[in-house]
């Protein structure tokens, strides 16, 4: 036990206390027990005697240095010993650089006040933020209606190719999946009433006017917008953002205009796919299923799924696009300065996208209920 | 053990391109080394390489007695605790303030109560003259200079024996970089570290360091004091020693 603090009792009152071995950081744990078992403050007189110190850094120092002073605390007879003059200059060098730390913060019990202010000063910034960039948004859309010369179309074309041309495969999967999906559970059912052909009426009406737009949407704001939002905050990040400013480029023209038009004309065309993929999947799934035949099949949607509602379900991508695109470049401006924000912010960008998305398409439904079509 | 540090035949192949050819040197005990060489001439790779984060392609590296090129994953947690890093663009994680930062490697490598770990913090933000009505500051909320502060007091947490800065001055205003060389070189002078520095400084190599390598597009060109390198008869040298003498 003692390796390295070494006893030598004088009388009940005092002792002799020689340092020992190395008094350095990976040996910290090891003193600081040795110093509690000690119990030096039984004593009132003690000396210590450092010739037997081996090698000492700050960490040995300063423990050793907290020991003397929580001694001394306790009015008790200190001295030192056979110290070497480096030893000394380290016991300095603590001494001049211990400082107390301001703990109003860290001990402050009414923190959970201070992050409830926090949180809604952020709040009002975070609507006023929005405000100033909406109000860019449709001055530099006006802007562009008045100049259309000004369109970058080369950036719309990379994000059409990016959001559009990329997002077939995935989009075309989903669809079709959620086109079998109907039509299994649709089947099931509807062969229990031998009402086998109005499977045609259920898969094309569901997915050209529900299903395709909002998974297609979904889709696309989980691919794009998340992108979309890293992208232009780790551009902040770099200062390009500043450097696009100073140039004399207005970021929201070269950056969000040409992901806004791109979105624009790629959903309605995405959806279109998914149309068509969903209700072919489904209608095979029913020709396997309930032996129906392609020319029925054909010729039962023909006269189920009239050009309104196929249209309203185009009709919702430009209506979703919007959404997609602002919120997520919204998000993207919000970084300001860590790589942790980056991460924060993509992360809401994808949540508020799809939610808005989501509660867009049932303000439409309720919105096409009340006017009857 | 009067070389801390020894590469022997150094080289290193990264992707076809030639990093270091046959690399020779070595750090003593206690001084402040420096490695001076043109932009991309191999000096970060190799102080990558002193500091574990990559393996030469041949030769070895010998550091604290260790040759580190054949070692095992034990071996090299136990020469890590004994290194420190600065690196360039100070490294500190942004999810955490400085004097998390800062006590981070005692809270990973040792079971030091709060309060104590707390106080080492403190000592070694205040040699790194960290000011302290900062500390509860993240990252991206600090200085360049004052990034560089509180990543040396991180660098110097675990008390290292061997220090190694990659351009501790680069970007700070030539008051502060006096500053800094001060301190570095009082940290040596006080606890006997030893320190390696990548700089592109003059201001530094004149000031407080002892002994300097140069490389040039991973040759040696010279090593030595800082005198007698100035006095090799070497173009580069040359032009580096006379940029600053105008």
């Amino acid at each position: 036990m003692d390796n390295f603090l070494r006893l030598n009792t004088f009388n009940k009152d005092s002792v002799k206390v020689l340092l020992i071995g190395k008094w350095v950081l990976s040996s910290l744990d090891e003193i600081l027990k040795e110093i509690r078992s000690l119990r030096l403050e039984d004593y009132t007189h003690i000396f210590f005697d450092l010739s037997g110190v081996m090698g000492l850094d700050v960490s040995g120092a300063y423990v050793f240095k907290s020991l003397v002073e929580g001694l001394r605390k306790q009015k008790k007879h200190v001295e030192i010993y056979n110290i070497s003059n480096n030893y000394l200059n380290l016991l300095e060098l603590i001494q001049n650089n211990q400082t107390e730390l301001d703990s109003e913060l860290k001990n402050n019990k009414l923190i959970f006040l201070l992050k409830i202010g926090e949180h809604f000063y952020n709040l009002l910034g975070d609507i006023v933020f929005f405000l100033s960039f909406f109000g860019e948004i449709c001055l530099t859309f006006f802007r562009l209606l008045i100049k259309p010369k000004k369109i970058r179309w080369k950036e719309v074309l990379y994000e059409i190719e990016n959001t559009g041309v990329y997002a077939v495969p995935i989009v075309a999967l989903v669809a079709v999946l959620s086109g079998i999906v109907i039509s299994y559970q649709g089947a099931a059912q509807l062969s229990k009433f031998g009402a086998n052909i109005f499977i045609v009426d259920l898969i094309g009406l569901s997915i050209a006017r529900e299903m395709s737009p909002l998974l297609t949407s979904i889709m696309v704001a989980g691919r794009s917008g998340s992108s979309y939002t890293a992208r232009i905050g780790s551009m902040i990040l770099n200062d390009e953002i500043d450097a696009l400013r100073t140039i004399g480029i207005s970021p929201i023209e070269l950056l969000v205009m040409p992901k806004f038009f791109a979105m624009i004309i790629c959903l309605p065309l995405l959806i279109f796919v998914a149309d068509i993929v969903g209700i072919g999947g489904g209608l095979f799934i029913s020709h396997m299923l309930l032996n129906l035949n392609f020319h029925t099949l054909i010729f039962r949607l023909k006269s189920s799924l009239s050009i309104t509602s196929f249209l309203i379900g185009i009709l919702k991508g430009p209506i979703f696009a919007i959404p997609i695109v602002f919120i997520s470049c919204f998000r993207g401006f919000h970084v300001k300065n860590s790589s942790e924000e980056l991460g924060k912010y993509t992360t809401m960008s994808v949540v508020n996208t799809i939610f808005f998305v989501i509660i867009l398409d049932a303000l439409l439904s309720i919105i096409f209920q009340k006017i009857g079509i | 053990m009067n070389r801390i540090i020894e590469v022997k035949d150094l080289s290193t192949i990264i992707k076809g391109k030639k990093i270091h050819n046959n690399l020779n040197l070595h750090v003593n005990k206690g001084e402040i080394y420096a490695i001076v060489g043109g932009s991309g001439s191999g000096k970060t790779v190799l102080l990558r390489e002193m500091i574990l984060l990559m393996k030469p392609t041949s030769g070895s590296i010998n550091i604290l007695g260790v040759d580190i090129s054949k070692t095992n994953h034990n071996e090299i947690s136990k020469i890590n605790k004994k290194i420190g890093v600065l690196f360039q663009t100070g490294g500190l994680i942004s999810s955490l303030n400085v004097i998390q930062n800062v006590s981070l490697p005692l809270k990973e490598n040792t079971n030091l109560p709060k309060d104590i770990i707390d106080d080492l913090c403190v000592i070694k933000l205040s040699l790194a003259n960290f000011p302290m009505d900062s500390v509860y500051l993240y990252p991206s909320e600090l200085s360049g200079g004052m990034v560089k502060r509180a990543s040396l007091a991180r660098a110097l947490i675990m008390d290292p024996e061997i220090l190694f800065l990659d351009e501790p001055t680069s970007g700070l205003d030539p008051v502060s970089s006096v500053f800094f060389n001060n301190t570095i070189k009082k940290l040596r002078d006080l606890l006997g570290i030893t320190i390696i520095l990548i700089t592109h400084d003059l201001l530094t190599i004149n000031s407080i360091v002892d002994r300097m390598l140069v490389i040039l597009n991973g040759e040696k060109l010279a090593e030595g004091t800082v005198l007698e390198v100035s006095k090799t008869d070497h173009p580069w040298i040359k032009n580096y020693f006379h940029a600053g003498g105008i």
